[in-house]
């Protein structure tokens, strides 16, 4: 019997995501959208008022003057840089948990989640893509169908693993036979349900088998690399390890070498420190 | 014991006997851990990428990210400490890669290449490996005794 319904049916249980980043992510979708319609709806929120100014005024962004007000803050960060820090702070609310069924420790989907995040804007800028901050919210909440499905995914714990350690099947196709839909399916009906932009919800759904770069939109293959080359490294790779599939010919389509990638990685890297330190994660911990 | 961790792009050397050096979420990147028995100072570094000539300035600021740089600064470290290079014993983790034919994701691989040639080149062999293969792991060097163990998720501890 697959387990598809009752799975489908624990979809209310999740936590929602917070409102005032999903009104602000609809705004942004408007790319000449005014700051003082996204201050509008963020001065509202006085906890994410308060995280946002002490971030700001955190050493790490050498501000000169003292940050006091949300203006301040959006002129200083931009609206983009705004929208990513509160997209980053409404996901480790979500992603704190640890999740047994996928092996994954506490808080590590949610440092995955940013390393994929980073190292998108990695690969958006060697693909030359203009800057779009729906990549950056798609490549954090890739893995959000994880959430819910860890429990169905722990109590077949055993059953996944062996079909991933002994038939050289990739953990989605493992996940997908054993409990009839995969994380990245029940992330994008999850996005739907939070009424996330359609860009984001394909993301979601699609990043793990981007068919090609010309069918596909460019978005949904970098959040893919993304992925891969952070499991690739360990970054929140879990129990079922490096179990996963690149997309095939999409890294010659793009003209990539190998060293293109390591580049990549070595600049996703460096600006993940500098968000944890941001975000008053230690540096040496778990990845 | 005490835990002290080795993050990613990241080395330590230590000459305490109560701690534990450990480095997590070894995928494609290399855990390499060299110990002196006589001197009991142990050192590991967990490196991301074969290559400084990627980018000189990067390496500089973190060496402990790439192999050409970061394996011979770690050496040096330990022989602040009193390693010895004809006593170290040398145990290398990790190199794993994903699912791919292509050859495009081999990371793991170049890493291990890397660390051979820089090895062989200065007469230092391998006494205990565990590289390869589509899985992530964790390294262990107790500084007391130089016991080395790998953990594997779903997996008990193994002693190198």
């Amino acid at each position: 019997m697959s387990l598809a319904d009752p799975i489908l049916e624990a979809m209310d249980k999740v936590k929602p995501f917070p409102q005032v980043v999903l009104k602000t992510l609809k705004l942004l979708e408007d790319p000449d959208v005014p700051a003082s319609r996204l201050l509008e709806v963020i001065q509202y929120d006085p906890v994410v008022t308060l995280r946002l100014l002490q971030v700001c005024n955190s050493a790490l962004f050498g501000f000169r003057r003292k940050v006091e007000s949300l203006q301040q803050a959006l002129v200083l960060l931009g609206n983009q840089g705004m929208v990513r820090l509160l997209v980053t702070f409404g996901a480790l609310e979500l992603m704190r948990d640890p999740l047994p069924g996928y092996g994954l420790e506490r808080e590590e989907l949610w440092h995955h989640s940013v390393a994929c995040a980073t190292l998108s804007q990695a690969l958006l800028r060697e693909v030359k893509h203009p800057e779009d901050p729906m990549v950056f919210t798609g490549a954090l909440l890739h893995d959000v169908g994880k959430i819910l499905l860890n429990e169905y995914a722990g109590k077949k714990y055993g059953e996944i693993s062996i079909m991933v350690a002994e038939q050289q099947r990739s953990a989605l196709e493992a996940e997908r036979e054993v409990l009839g839909i995969d994380h990245a399916q029940l992330g994008g009906l999850l996005g739907e349900r939070w009424n996330l932009p359609c860009s984001i919800v394909t993301m979601i759904a699609r990043h793990h088998e981007p068919v090609h770069p010309r069918q596909d939109p460019m978005a949904v293959c970098l959040v893919h690399l993304a992925n891969i080359m952070c499991v690739q490294m360990g970054i929140g790779a879990g129990a079922r390890g490096l179990a996963s599939r690149p997309a095939p010919d999409l890294l010659r389509e793009l003209g990539w070498s190998p060293r293109t990638m390591d580049a990549c990685i070595s600049a996703g890297w460096c600006e993940l420190e500098r968000v944890r330190a941001l975000m008053g994660l230690p540096q040496n911990g778990r990845a | 014991m005490r835990q002290r961790i080795v993050g990613i792009a990241d080395m330590q050397v230590s000459a305490e006997d109560s701690e534990v050096l450990v480095t997590y979420s070894l995928g494609s990147c290399i855990g390499l851990a060299i110990y002196d028995p006589q001197a009991r100072v142990g050192g590991m570094l967990h490196y991301m990428l074969p290559d400084s000539s990627l980018d000189p300035s990067k390496a500089q600021e973190k060496p402990g990210m790439f192999a050409d740089t970061g394996i011979p600064l770690l050496f040096q470290a330990a022989y602040t400490m009193g390693l010895q290079k004809r006593r170290a014993r040398v145990i290398v983790v990790g190199g794993a890669q994903i699912l791919d034919d292509s050859g495009y994701f081999n990371i793991g691989k170049r890493n291990y290449a890397m660390l051979r040639k820089i090895l062989w080149r200065n007469n230092v062999l391998i006494d205990s490996e565990d590289v390869g293969g589509n899985v992530n792991r964790t390294l262990y060097l107790e500084v007391g005794t130089g016991r080395a163990w790998v953990k594997t998720p779903g997996q008990e501890m193994r002693e190198l």
